[in-house]
């Protein structure tokens, strides 16, 4: 499928592109009335993801401009010293074309942060406490039960 | 002005890339970042054009001041380090290195009716192998599971550079 799109014609691609484009913005206008969005600071970001992942609250948030929806499951610092967000991504778009999977988001290039009142129930199997991706885990989910 | 409907004025920004070379501000061009990157692969998203050029003068501004003048003069605005076109970002970047070498080497394209130059697929996964954020990064994988890639050819790129593709 994603080889056939590649090889449409170029203009045809560019008309794809506009639409893509615009539904993001459109995705990105639509807010729900119980939605919380967040100042830009990192601060009020901290304090809104770490409720969220307490609360299982899932996020909406532009990420390289892009828009996202997102469980969060693990926050912390980086080796490197920065906030990041673990999170498993419902929908939205990334760069490589993949909307879903687990990911991690820095949260200084997160703008338009929002806790919607979604709630999700439990961490994805996959979810791992201790990530090896962070120093230092300031808030994270349990591990789901077996089933 | 343009006979596209709002959305990407591809054409129209390609129109005056062309009339900047035929005024000598700017000695060549090539379209790249992630509208060149969709020539070779699936649509993806992108909010902006990178019109990476060669400058017509040496001096440290490349010409700047001056390819802002004359596309203000044909009606563009001018956002941050974007020029706007109908509102659509433009972002025009002096070549240099790697990306001149891209530029120089850049794949002819037509596009509705405009003669045109984008960079190749080889150059594209040079470039963000160079820049190597997460975006670039998926962008390589992306262009090496979907399009044509002459394998001799990254790989001289790779090597002119001293760059290295992340591993798999």
């Amino acid at each position: 499928m994603r080889q056939a799109l590649a090889r449409e014609p170029y203009e045809q691609k560019i008309r794809k592109v506009e639409q893509l484009v615009r539904l993001a913005k459109e995705f990105s206008r639509q807010r729900t009335s119980s939605t919380c969005e967040i100042n830009d600071t990192t601060g009020a970001k901290e304090k809104a993801i770490i409720s969220a992942i307490r609360n299982r609250n899932v996020l909406e948030f532009l990420y390289n401009g892009k828009p996202r929806i997102v469980e969060p499951q693990t926050y912390g610092i980086s080796i490197a010293g920065h906030p990041l967000l673990r999170g498993y991504q419902r929908a939205g778009e990334n760069s490589s074309g993949q909307t879903k999977g687990l990911r991690l988001f820095e949260t200084a290039k997160m703008s338009r942060l929002k806790r919607t009142s979604e709630r999700f129930t439990k961490a994805r199997p996959e979810h791992n406490p201790n990530d090896s991706a962070l120093k230092e885990v300031r808030a994270t989910l349990p591990l789901p039960e077996p089933t | 002005m343009s006979e596209e409907p709002p959305g990407i004025p591809l054409a129209d920004v390609l129109r005056a890339a062309n009339e900047l070379v035929s005024v000598g501000l700017i000695k060549d061009y090539a379209l790249g970042g992630a509208l060149a990157a969709i020539h070779y692969v699936e649509p993806i998203a992108t909010y902006d054009a990178d019109i990476f050029f060669i400058p017509a003068t040496e001096d440290l501004t490349g010409g700047i001041p001056q390819i802002y003048e004359a596309l203000r003069a044909r009606g563009w605005k001018v956002e941050g380090d974007h020029l706007l076109l109908r509102n659509f970002p433009v972002r025009f970047l002096a070549a240099h290195g790697l990306t001149e070498e891209a530029v120089r080497e850049a794949k002819p394209l037509n596009y509705k009716g405009v003669a045109t130059k984008l960079f190749r697929p080889e150059h594209i996964i040079a470039i963000a192998a160079s820049v190597g954020r997460l975006k670039d990064l998926a962008r390589i994988e992306q262009v090496m599971e979907q399009a044509e890639i002459d394998k001799n050819l990254l790989e001289t790129i790779l090597k002119r550079h001293k760059l290295f593709l992340p591993k798999r």
